[in-house]
């Protein structure tokens, strides 16, 4: 191809090709270069005519050379051919100025074909046409045009611009999307944040803004864990600053999780987590939904399908549900479950004569009512209509149930007021335990319902148990409970003492007191019946005092008639132990009766001392510094440690009967006794063994090294009376030899 | 060598605008044809600058990049005419004259032909009126599509050593949705330089009237 520099020869040099005419051998090659050119050249001449007509143009016009001679362009392409051509020769014959005419500017093309399909299609060869002043061989002014083949520049243009085209739109659709994704993102009522590899921000929509209350601006960048509360535990396990939340989260569709405001408040959030890579790096798309709302419907949803919308007491679904949670507790704990079936008496009156406002009013009045009576451990649901029940868990005897019962009973038995009205009414309860009178909820709310049956027989206002063993149980235990506090005052009460005497002299070193209960109907009453009666009723308390006092009263009057070295030993119980002013009341009491300290011994079992070790110690320590002695009753069956054994204040330990009893007979028991002997020892207390029964016993046991003998080889606990005659018939007898013990049984015998 | 002159006198001034108006006006009338829409040509301003001075009638700096066409004339007097636009003005023209909705990055080769075109009509017109209006012969070459540079492109009319003043023509092409602003540049040598201003005056005289009433170093406009 030729190109314009090369086209765009000087008007000189045209002149100089055609010098070369006069040279035959030199025309011919000239002639020869120009019709072998792969460009159209057309000369003409002033007149417009065409006076030379190349192959090329030929071969593309398909016009010869003969043809084409002679005639204007105009003339041989009458209808196709550009004004601006005509305007362009006309220029260069006449004001000798080169023109160009390029294919992209041109209208109206030279109509030449590289095809004869394109000749039918009239699709011109595109073109580049160059116009320029030549000078004929006598000077006349001719006009040289060419015609250059742009095809190929054309095409790969065309190829070029496809391109652009696509580029540009693909550039365009890329954008539009991008605007279309945006404003979804920003339109959508979700939070949505993406986060990256390192954990950070890096989008941040106007609903998240609204959620979490940050700036756009201000949380970008920030890593994305600022946004959970710190309290998740699955949040908290994550390392901060890094994703790998957000990648555990990823792999579920969906994760409820505590969020966390710019204020630092929390609030639950539903997380979903995708993830792409970007340049082999991931992100995570996370779309945030506030389910603060949801949640609180929620729980109202689940507040109004577990509870009765009159009394916001449970209902009976809830019930259920608390009552099998209880049965379970139970069984892991060992305890009992009380269960009550309640029922208002006469209340289908109250909503007959005075309508049912009051009858709901009532309804309301009572389930607070059983709200005050019952711990917060307890569950009071209304089962319905009038009917109430009461889960009473994790308790460890029946009488915990009775005293819930009565209370009940005598609370609603009281007076309502209602709108200015006082309503009276009542209430029958039936009660059944776990697990004597049903394994599940059906069988004991069952059970409860046909006691509370029994109750409303029995006269209403009263509860009923359903077991008959476990109502007579409950009744006996309330008569005595009732019998206990008036046996205080009608002097029911007196003590029993047993003589303690010392191995090394054989004497009567002191006395037990014990307290005996003489029932007007029952007769003698067991200690093992009525203290724990008395320790739950808190009687114990006066009647400890009781016995501190009578037992020092009558201890100083042995001394007074010459038991000079005698000392009492008094039990005292855990709770009378733990009461307030215990040491005061001691205090007094000796004050009062004018026993001196140290003829006064207290005797606490060996699990006390564990309970509350530091409080326990105090007290210790405070009866110690009166001058009273100190004593571990049972000791061997508690865990004590060693170590706060040596740090009490204690003077004496008791070897538990148990141990005693199988002393002679059973070597570990033996081990045992001499082991509590060898410890008293080294620790400087003295041991004594109480409960001993027989002459082997009591042999073995000074072999032992026991300092002191408690039990019926000696003496039964006497009363007050007998006292100290025993201590003379003992004291008179040698225990210090062996052969001598025969003697005294026969004399205990006697007595 | 003597300069004579490297500035005109109002009344030269005038005259070159005149002339140029007229052939400005074919250039435009050529134009709105080949686009197919209204191209008005104008030329607010006209000025010879010194050689050394002449970047700053087209660019602000010489290493500018300019971009335009080039046209080698001789005859009466000999020289270069360019057209010549801020590169960006350059494309921007461009790709208005062809209604181009794909821009590439750089000027492609036919686009580089239609701009050609588009100088060698302007400048064809003004060639064209400056030697009929007077009577001077001058020939001229085809285009060629300048781009670099503002003091390389000099360099290219292979004159810059002999120049001793550009005649610098502001030409501004407006069409219906923008306007663009160009140079023509002429590059005289010394002698042509000298053959033009005498060209001029001898127009002038051609045309002056007999009682002398604008004679005068600077005279007035007409």
């Amino acid at each position: 191809m030729i190109t314009r520099e090369q086209s765009a020869a000087s008007p000189s040099s045209t002149g100089a090709l055609l010098n070369a005419q006069g040279d035959r051998e030199s025309f011919v090659c000239v002639d020869q270069i120009i019709n072998a050119t792969e460009v159209g050249i057309v000369v003409i001449d002033s007149q417009q005519q065409v006076v030379f007509w190349n192959t090329w143009i030929e071969n593309m016009s398909n016009i010869s050379q003969a043809d084409a001679l002679h005639r204007s362009l105009t003339d041989l392409f009458p209808t196709q051919i550009s004004p601006r051509l005509i305007n362009a020769v006309d220029n260069a014959i006449s004001n000798r100025f080169a023109t160009l005419i390029s294919p992209a500017l041109n209208q109206s093309p030279v109509p030449i074909f590289s095809s004869q399909e394109n000749r039918l299609l009239n699709r011109p060869i595109p073109q580049m046409i160059t116009v320029k002043p030549l000078s004929g061989a006598r000077g006349e002014a001719l006009c040289l045009v060419q015609i250059i083949d742009l095809s190929q520049t054309t095409k790969r243009e065309r190829v070029l611009r496809k391109q652009a085209r696509e580029m540009q739109q693909l550039a365009t659709q890329a954008k539009e999307r991008e605007v279309f994704l945006r404003t979804l993102i920003d339109s959508t009522i979700d939070g949505v944040i993406t986060v990256d590899a390192k954990g950070l921000i890096s989008t941040f929509n106007p609903a998240a803004c609204q959620i979490f209350h940050y700036l756009t601006p201000d949380i970008l960048g920030q890593p994305f864990n600022l946004l959970l509360s710190p309290d998740n535990p699955s949040i908290s396990a994550a390392e901060p600053g890094t994703s790998s939340i957000l990648s555990q989260l990823s792999c579920n569709s969906c994760l409820e999780v505590e969020a966390r405001k710019y204020d630092g408040t929390t609030f639950p959030v539903e997380l979903s987590v995708g993830s792409m890579e970007i340049d082999q790096q991931p992100v995570y798309i996370v779309s945030v939904k506030d389910i603060t709302e949801r949640k609180r419907a929620e729980a109202q949803i689940q507040h109004i399908a577990h509870h009765d919308p009159l009394t916001s007491l449970p209902n009976r679904a809830l019930f259920q549900d608390r009552l099998d949670q209880a049965i379970a507790l139970a069984q892991r704990n060992n305890t009992l479950v009380a269960v009550m079936f309640l029922d208002l008496d006469r209340f289908k009156g109250v909503n007959d004569t005075l309508g049912h406002h009051t009858g709901d009013a009532l309804l309301k009045s009572v389930s607070n009512c059983l709200l005050e009576c019952t711990r917060a451990s307890d569950t009071v649901a209304r089962l319905g209509g009038d009917e109430f029940a009461i889960i009473q868990p994790d308790i460890n005897s029946i009488e915990g149930a009775v005293k819930l019962a009565q209370k009940v009973v005598s609370a609603t038995a009281s007076a309502f007021s209602i709108d200015d009205k006082s309503i009276q009414t009542s209430t029958s309860v039936g009660i059944t335990l776990f697990p004597s009178d049903g394994q599940d909820h059906e069988q004991l709310l069952k059970n409860a319902d046909t006691a509370m049956y029994m109750a409303k027989k029995k006269g209403r206002n009263n509860f009923q148990f359903f077991s008959r063993e476990m109502h007579e149980e409950a009744q006996n235990k309330l008569k005595l409970e009732q019998d206990l506090r008036a046996a205080l005052e009608k002097s029911e009460f007196f003590l029993q003492y047993q003589p303690k005497v010392v191995l090394s002299t054989g004497r009567v070193g002191g006395l037990e007191a014990l307290v005996r209960w003489d029932h007007p109907q029952r007769g003698l009453v067991s200690p093992g019946e009525f203290i724990p009666l008395s320790e739950e009723s808190g009687l114990i308390v006066p009647l400890g005092e009781w016995v501190l006092e009578r037992a020092c009263r009558e201890t100083q009057g042995y001394i007074d008639r010459g038991h000079k070295n005698l000392r009492v030993a008094v039990n005292i119980s855990p709770v009378q132990f733990q009461s307030q002013g215990l040491v005061e009341s001691i205090a007094r009491i000796l004050h009062n009766t004018g026993l001196s300290p140290h003829h006064l011994e207290i005797e606490i079992t060996e699990n006390m001392l564990m309970e509350d070790v530091v409080e326990t110690a105090r007290r210790l320590r405070d009866l110690s510094d009166l001058g009273i002695e100190l004593s571990i009753d049972d000791f061997g069956t508690g865990y004590s440690s060693l170590g706060y054994l040596k740090s009490f204040p204690v003077n004496t330990i008791k070897i538990d009967r148990s141990f005693v009893k199988d002393v002679v007979t059973d070597k570990d028991s033996a081990a045992i006794v001499q082991s509590i002997i060898n410890l008293g020892d080294n620790l400087g207390l003295k041991v004594i063994a109480e409960g001993v029964e027989t002459r082997d016993q009591l042999q073995l046991l000074r072999q032992l090294g026991c300092h002191e003998i408690q039990g019926f080889i000696f003496s039964r606990p006497l009363p007050a009376a007998d006292v100290e005659s025993a201590i003379a018939r003992i004291n008179s007898c040698d225990v210090i030899e062996p052969n001598a013990t025969t003697h005294r049984w026969r004399v205990l015998g006697e007595a | 060598m003597n300069l004579p002159a490297t500035t005109l006198s109002g009344l030269q001034e005038d005259a070159i605008t005149e002339l140029l108006n007229i052939g400005i006006g074919q250039a435009a009338g050529a134009l709105s044809e080949i686009m197919g829409e209204e191209v008005s040509l104008t030329i607010p301003l006209m000025e010879f600058l010194p050689n050394t001075g002449a970047a700053q009638g087209v660019s602000t700096e010489p290493s500018d990049i300019v971009a335009g066409i080039q046209q080698r004339f001789e005859g009466t007097f000999q020289g270069a005419a360019l057209l010549l636009f801020q590169e960006s003005d350059c494309m921007q023209l461009v790709r208005a004259l062809l209604h181009d909705t794909v821009p590439l990055a750089e000027l492609s080769e036919l686009e580089e032909e239609a701009l050609a075109e588009i100088g060698n009509i302007v400048l064809n017109a003004c060639l064209g009126s400056i030697a009929n209006i007077l009577g001077s012969s001058i020939q001229s070459s085809l285009p060629l599509y300048i781009h670099g540079k503002f003091d390389e492109v000099l360099k290219t009319t292979d004159m810059a050593t002999e120049i001793s003043s550009l005649l610098y023509i502001r030409v501004e092409f407006q069409m219906p949705t923008r306007c663009i602003g160009g140079y023509v540049v002429f590059v005289f040598d010394t002698v042509s330089m000298i053959r033009f201003t005498e060209n001029v005056d001898n127009f002038l005289r051609s045309i002056k009237p007999p009682d002398n009433v604008l004679a005068g170093p600077i005279g007035g406009k007409l």
